[in-house]
């Protein structure tokens, strides 16, 4: 095991005992918490960086142990895996911030943080993952570790929404363990490979592959929530708002998305999955997906259900992305992982600060919120914009992306649904950015709480103005050498190019 | 590239832009607001000087950001006139107001984008510039907060929205066709066929073309005035620069193109007549004359799409007629506060000495700007087959014919009459006013090939040719104003302001939910429901159709239901795999 491997380990093990150590800490000792917390989310911060570093320069990371005979363990990291990482150790360092000032005074930290650095020591796992094997592994391991998360305030709502979570995912699951198992007989644990692994099996197993497609986006898009598998989605918006940020945004339905990327590029390879055709009824599913969410959005005056329905839209243009072949959608797709990350949660935020802060759940119920929280309402805002589509923010760039690759792939229709998608996400964005900033305050608040000198408590303000400063930077630099973009071309370069 | 002139190109967009975002420190609030007029200097020094080689780009791009060439630093000069003059303007005509500091952040907002689409040198940096133009005059629209503004903002914010979405996706087709994100060389190979339709549709609602236009009649009036002259002066505007940076002018013959072109702007010029004179709010008025006005503009634009080696010269005529017409409506929109403050005789006759000037050289009165403007777009008529030529040769006229119809109609309204009682006169209205029309007589003179036409102008023949539409227009309307005597009724009643738009807001309404039938008795604008009972009508159909879905969404999500779904599509992407297999 050399220095290299130790990074690999690292980065998992930094959340890995944080969360185990503060399962065992007492529910007063707050202040040791948050540092744990912080220590453990800012220390897998700098081990990714170096990784970063590392993969740039073209070093190769790799561990594995053979835990049973022909079944080995292994970890990665290629260009693919350490977007998904950077993306949700990012996001973790901020979202673990925001929980802190979230839930401040409530009862069950200990269980709700230790379980918070499981979620994303398994997000961490999937993304690092080197063979099918260990991703399924660490899926599963999501799931589990994310219920608790949903089921926290422990009310029956909240119990129910976790049933539903849970019948979902385990079901998705057990789909993708026969499928896994499946692969698994015809060509062994399946390494990870650009351009796909499964040459040779092309010609001798042609139908089987089809089948196996079909088993694996059925799998896994339960997480990604592609329709009809995204119901459990709404309804396990009734977490706390950091939870929910983890789910759409760090963890869960990134998971998802990841996983079918990983399927596509990573398992069968784009031009094999082409030749296939089993890509266009998976363009199609996207498709469906992205208006369906939005259209649903469109009706919901609960304000995160709002959200959880424009997650569904959202992500499945990852998903429409990958479906597409050509390296410019897959620049589009890829990169909308991260961006619908990093404006998702920057929503969430927002709206974690409306409950939070005044009490306000609904989006009925949003008059004049901007003169209250403006500066919550100002990233608010700009994660909406962002989120229809208005240049220079990141869903802009995801957007053009994604329509250049359809042009230039010939699939001319996706450009209408693009079109309807951002016509959709504007219908039910702009009437909310109209009632905060437009309107006049009411008299009183639902319930209102003070937080002294900032609109409300620095921990839940410091997060969404990051957040949608990153919003900013990744549209406005996007064509710089330093965003996401650039890497995502790296990526699509090694899995299309020359 | 030039270090000065490279930032003065940078500083014309990054002026108004940093002093909206200063505007949000509370100490400066108060000064950013009293120098809300400065900040389209950079732009109008930078379209003065016209320095060589101002062009500005970020330091990892290959390709200029901005730049300034010939037909930018035409709009850049009448643009930046006009915001230089009516956020003066503002700063008297808000002196009431009690919320102006929102009115000057979207005021500047929709500065930065419109100077910013000018200078635009990749598709990039125009379609953000013109996404936060957009945007940001939404909400100028909506700034006032009645009823009518918010009726007026949303109809404008959907059509906005939907052009934008076309303009990017037409935009995407042009950079794949092209291969390359500078404007300046997206026409040097082929031509993208799906692109032209969505270009054209998608600037089309920017510049208020027939079928697209309504939201415009609602939106311009509802605007606080500095805003509305922005809004028709050069906002509208962009939606032109659009169709001439991105549709391939001068390359080849576009046929479908040059008829649409044609057939909507002539439609536009004697819809925005007929239905314009029968208004009562003289900013509708207004509003109106921009649609006819950008009609026939259109006309021009259809003739080079016909014809490609016309393109050079109807350029230049393009570029004279929305010079005028930019600075005349903008003129006529900012007299608006003058007359209504006009008190003294003297007052009263210097307001209606500018609003006769105004007016007179938007109807094309001989000598003025308008007549300039039309003579050059009218000479490129000959470009056309005969039949067309001559058709075009009668119908152009009587569009000038009904614009001085309009002008009548709109100087009756505004005309400062003795014995009005006018409230106290804001400050600092009128030499922002004065100062637009000055620049409304000599501007357009200054411009390339301006002088060479005047003689061809002064010729007897082409004297009497401006002056018949305007004498037949003037006894029209004298013929209107005796008839008004026999029949006192409201027109707008018949032809409301947004004439389709109404009649698609009936038929949503209709379709959505059977409204009472009092309320379907009513027209017009005047006669709407109360607000009050729209928002209910609204929320209940919102209602309804949500408790649709959802009831869709809680039926989908029963186990049964998600069952039988999968193994229908089990089923379906079956055979798809079926008949992939073979």
């Amino acid at each position: 095991m050399n220095v290299l491997s130790l990074t690999l380990l690292g980065v998992l093990f930094s959340s890995l005992l944080t969360g185990l150590i503060i399962f065992f800490l007492k529910e007063e000792s707050h202040r040791l918490r948050t540092w744990l917390n912080l220590l453990g989310a800012g220390l897998k911060l700098v081990l990714v960086v170096a990784l970063l570093r590392g993969i740039y320069l073209g070093k190769t990371y790799a561990w594995s142990f053979e835990f049973l005979p022909g079944l080995p363990l292994a970890l990665g990291a290629d260009a693919n895996s350490m977007l998904f990482v950077t993306l949700s150790t990012v996001l973790w360092f901020w979202t673990t911030l925001y929980a802190v000032g979230y839930l401040e005074d409530s009862p069950h930290r200990s269980r709700f943080f230790g379980f918070f650095s499981l979620c994303v020591t398994a997000t961490t796992g999937i993304a690092l993952s080197a063979n099918l094997v260990t991703f399924l592994i660490f899926y599963e391991l999501l799931t589990v570790s994310t219920y608790p998360l949903v089921v926290h305030r422990g009310t029956a709502k909240a119990l129910q929404g976790g049933r539903v979570y849970l019948t979902y995912t385990l079901l998705g699951g057990a789909i993708l363990l026969l499928a896994v198992a499946w692969l698994y007989s015809l060509a062994g644990p399946v390494p990870f490979k650009e351009r796909g692994a499964i040459e040779g099996l092309m010609v001798s197993h042609r139908r089987e592959l089809q089948w196996l497609f079909l088993l694996f986006m059925a799998g896994i898009g339960v997480k990604a929530a592609i329709v009809p598998l995204h119901g459990w989605l709404p309804r396990a918006m009734v977490a706390p708002a950091p939870v929910s940020s983890l789910l759409h945004a760090v963890a869960v339905v990134k998971a998802g998305a990841f996983g079918i990327v990983r399927i596509v590029y990573d398992v069968y390879g784009a031009e094999n999955a082409a030749e296939l055709g089993v890509l266009p009824p998976l363009a199609i599913a996207a498709s469906v997906t992205i208006v369906y969410g939005s259209v649903c959005a469109l009706f919901q005056d609960e304000l995160k259900k709002r959200l959880a329905f424009s997650t569904v839209s959202q992500v499945s243009y990852i998903v429409l992305g990958t479906a597409i072949l050509g390296p410019l959608a897959a620049i589009g797709g890829l990169v909308h992982l991260v961006h619908q990350g990093l404006l998702k949660i920057t929503l969430f935020f927002g709206a974690g600060n409306y409950a939070e802060t005044l009490g306000i759940h609904r989006v009925s119920e949003m008059n004049g919120v901007g003169r209250r929280l403006p500066l919550t309402t100002a990233a608010f805002t700009v994660a909406a914009l962002g989120m229809i589509g208005v240049p220079p923010l990141a869903g802009y760039v995801s957007k053009w992306y994604l329509s250049k690759g359809a042009v230039t792939a010939g699939d001319h229709w996706v450009t209408v649904v693009l079109a309807a998608s951002s016509l959709l996400n504007a219908a039910y964005f702009l009437p909310i950015l109209y009632r905060a900033w437009f309107l006049p305050p009411p008299e009183k608040w639902p319930a209102e709480h003070s937080f002294g000198r900032w609109e409300t408590h620095w921990m839940l303000l410091a997060a969404p103005l990051v957040t949608a400063a990153l919003v900013i930077w990744a549209g406005v630099f996007a064509e710089s050498a330093f965003s996401p973009l650039a890497w995502v071309k790296l990526i699509a370069a090694r899995e299309y190019g020359p | 590239m030039n270090v000065a002139t490279a930032s003065l190109s940078l500083l014309a967009v990054a002026t108004p832009a940093m002093m909206a975002f200063l505007l949000s420190v509370r100490p400066w609030r108060e000064g950013v607001k009293r120098a809300t007029p400065l900040a389209a200097a950079p732009a109008l020094v930078l379209a003065w000087a016209n320095p060589a080689g101002a062009q500005w780009s970020l330091p990892w791009l290959d390709h200029p950001v901005l730049e300034l060439d010939a037909i930018g630093r035409v709009f850049l000069a009448f643009t930046s006139v006009l915001y230089l003059a009516s956020g003066w303007y503002a700063r008297g005509y808000l002196a009431k107001d009690p919320n102006p500091g929102r009115f000057y952040l979207f005021f500047l907002l929709a500065m930065a984008g419109n100077f910013g689409l000018i200078l635009a040198g990749d598709v990039p940096a125009f379609y953000t510039a013109f996404a936060l133009m957009g945007l940001a005059s939404a909400g100028l629209v909506f700034h006032r907060g009645d009823a009518e503004a918010f009726r007026a903002g949303r109809i404008y914010l959907a059509l906005a929205m939907m052009g934008e979405v076309l303009i990017l996706t037409g935009l995407v087709f042009l950079v794949v066709a092209g291969d390359t994100l500078t404007i300046a060389e997206l026409h040097r190979g082929v031509i993208s066929r799906p692109a032209l339709p969505l270009l054209l549709a998608g600037f089309g609602i920017k510049a208020g073309a027939l079928t697209l236009h309504f939201w415009l009649p609602l939106a311009h009036p509802a605007a606080p005035v500095p805003a509305s002259a922005v809004l028709s002066g050069a906002m509208i505007k962009a939606g032109l620069l659009g169709w001439m940076r991105f549709l391939p002018f001068g390359e080849a013959p576009l046929p479908g193109c040059g008829i649409t072109f044609i057939g909507a702007g002539l439609g536009a010029a004697f819809l925005g007549t007929l239905v314009g004179v029968a208004q009562a709010n003289p900013k509708t008025v207004l509003a109106y004359s921009s649609i006819s006005q950008m009609g026939i503009i259109m006309t021009g634009l259809g003739i080079a799409a016909l014809r490609p080696e016309a393109w050079s010269e109807i350029l230049a005529a393009v570029l004279i007629y929305a010079t005028h017409h930019a600075l005349a409506k903008g003129s006529l929109f900012l007299s608006i506060g003058p007359a209504q403050a006009a008190r003294t005789r003297l007052q009263r006759s210097l307001t209606g000495l500018g609003l006769l000037l105004a007016a007179l050289a938007l109807a094309g009165a001989p000598l003025t700007s308008g007549a300039l403007a039309k003579t050059a777009l009218k000479a490129n008529v000959g470009f056309l087959p005969e039949g067309w030529a001559l058709a075009l040769g009668v119908l152009l006229p009587l569009a000038t014919a009904g614009t001085t119809l309009k002008m009548a109609r709109y100087l009756w309204l505004v005309w400062p009459r003795p014995g009005h009682v006018a409230p106290a006169a804001p400050r600092g209205l009128w030499l922002p006013w004065l100062g637009v029309l000055a620049a409304m007589l000599a501007g357009v003179w200054l411009l390339p090939g301006a002088l060479e036409l005047l003689p061809a102008k002064l010729a007897p023949d082409k004297l009497w040719s401006a002056l018949w539409p305007l004498l037949f227009g003037g006894a029209l309307a004298a013929l209107g104003a005796r008839l008004r005597r026999w029949f006192s009724g409201d027109l707008s009643r018949w032809l409301p302001a947004g004439d389709m738009g109404v009649v698609i807001e009936r038929l949503l309404e209709r379709l959505t939910l059977r409204r009472p039938r009092s309320a379907d008795s009513d027209a017009g604008r005047s006669r709407d429901p109360a607000p009050a009972a729209r928002e209910v009508l609204w929320s209940a159909y919102a209602a309804r159709a949500a408790s649709a879905v959802t009831d869709v969404e809680s039926r989908l999500r029963a186990w049964p239901v998600v069952g039988v779904v999968w193994l229908l599509l089990f089923g379906l992407l079956t055979a798809l795999l079926a008949r992939a297999g073979h």
